[in-house]
């Protein structure tokens, strides 16, 4: 199974419109919330060189912002 | 298969103008980028009939999960082109093409730029367009909003509960928008209101530390260190995939429509932020979605009877 992570704040929609298709899809992911969190956030910048929101790492591939697409096919859904 | 009605956008107009169009019994299909458009980073929305208080995301959520009850047909993808071919419209999104009697086009305003340097090369890594999105890792750090309408004054508000100093940087003398928001928005500490002034460019290394603006009074250049810009001066529509044959876009690049919502091509509407209104709300939006179907409805209707 491939390890995802979600970089988000709370309040940001798309993130949240990200984690609910991860869950429709019962893709199991790690949540980071880099508005409290200051390590995740250093580690989002340090993977991305940016700041923006939702940030999410599939096996290391980076997607910013909810690219569905692109989050359907690393995760090979149909 | 040529649809009734094709509706291009699934934010406000788009979805109230699906509705219509599900309960008049159309075979309609929904091409949209993504579900909500601008409304849905809207923040908290507080002038929505029946809505003392809510957040733009959960004001769509239950627009869609009205819409849901239709089981509407919805693609997802980037419209790329519309044309006129015999009596209907094909529309080319992806590597797919759609064809419909009639076409809605609601596909929303996207955040104007100030096109100044920096801009571009601080987006998300300090400038930003939506602070409920990108508010939060502001967190106790000063950041900058430029602009004095509603939208600008809504992110004093929210943001002043967040990070630790605003600059509200405000080209006009005085604040647009709301009087409600803009005398909650004086009554704010930590914010400081810098009138007359010119935002010029930003700057900083890997990520944004500031910005310099000219003072229209003096005409002197002055800076502001910052971490994070929130940028609220209006928005552009979004009408790139309309060529200009189609002759029904004014020189800001909004359609002009009529009372009705209809274009100068009779099979044609539009609604929401992307017509040629003067004032961008959701409520307005919801009211256009709803003009805009009954119209298309009623032209084929008439279509019909010929």
């Amino acid at each position: 199974m491939k390890k995802v992570i979600v970089y988000s704040t709370p309040t940001c929609p798309y993130c949240v419109v990200a984690k609910n298709f991860l869950k429709e899809h019962s893709i199991e992911f790690e949540a980071k919330d880099v508005a409290i969190d200051e390590k995740a956030r250093e580690e989002m910048i340090k993977k991305t060189g940016q700041m923006g929101v939702p940030v999410i790492d599939i096996d290391g591939e980076i997607i910013i912002n909810f690219d569905e697409g692109r989050i359907r096919k690393l995760l090979d859904i149909k | 298969m040529i649809f009734d009605l094709i509706i291009i956008g699934a934010s406000a107009s788009g979805m109230s103008a699906a509705i219509y169009a599900a309960r008049a019994g159309l075979n309609f299909l929904v091409i949209t980028k993504d579900m909500g458009g601008n409304a849905i980073k809207a923040g908290l929305v507080e002038n929505y009939l029946g809505f003392p208080s809510i957040a733009g995301m959960d004001l769509i959520k239950t627009f869609q999960e009205h819409l849901e009850k239709y089981t509407p047909n919805v693609i997802f993808k980037e419209i790329e082109s519309i044309e006129q071919k015999n009596t209907h419209f094909l529309i080319k999104a992806g590597e797919q093409n759609f064809e419909a009697k009639t076409v809605i086009i609601a596909s929303g305003a996207d955040p104007e730029t100030l096109k100044i340097p920096g801009e571009k090369e601080f987006f998300n890594k300090g400038v930003s367009y939506c602070e409920t999105c990108d508010g939060p890792i502001f967190a106790g750090k000063d950041v900058a909003i430029i602009g004095g309408g509603n939208s600008a004054l809504k992110a004093v508000v929210a943001l002043s509960k967040i990070v630790s100093y605003i600059y509200l940087v405000v080209i006009e003398n005085e604040l647009q928008g709301e009087r409600v928001m803009i005398e909650k928005a004086k009554q704010i500490k930590n914010v400081k209101i810098i009138y007359q002034a010119k935002t010029t460019d930003f700057f900083g290394a890997n990520f944004l530390e500031g910005l310099h603006y000219q003072d229209l009074n003096t005409g002197a250049k002055k800076e502001i260190k910052i971490s994070g810009a929130f940028i609220y001066i209006g928005v552009k529509p979004n009408t790139k995939f309309i060529s200009a044959n189609l002759d029904i876009l004014n020189e800001k690049k909004e359609i002009i429509v009529d009372k009705s919502c209809q274009t100068k091509i009779p099979s044609l509407f539009a609604a929401g932020d992307v017509v040629d209104n003067q004032y961008r709300q959701i409520s307005i939006a919801v009211g256009e979605g709803a003009r805009a179907a009954l119209s298309a409805i009623n032209y084929l209707d008439n279509v019909r009877e010929q």
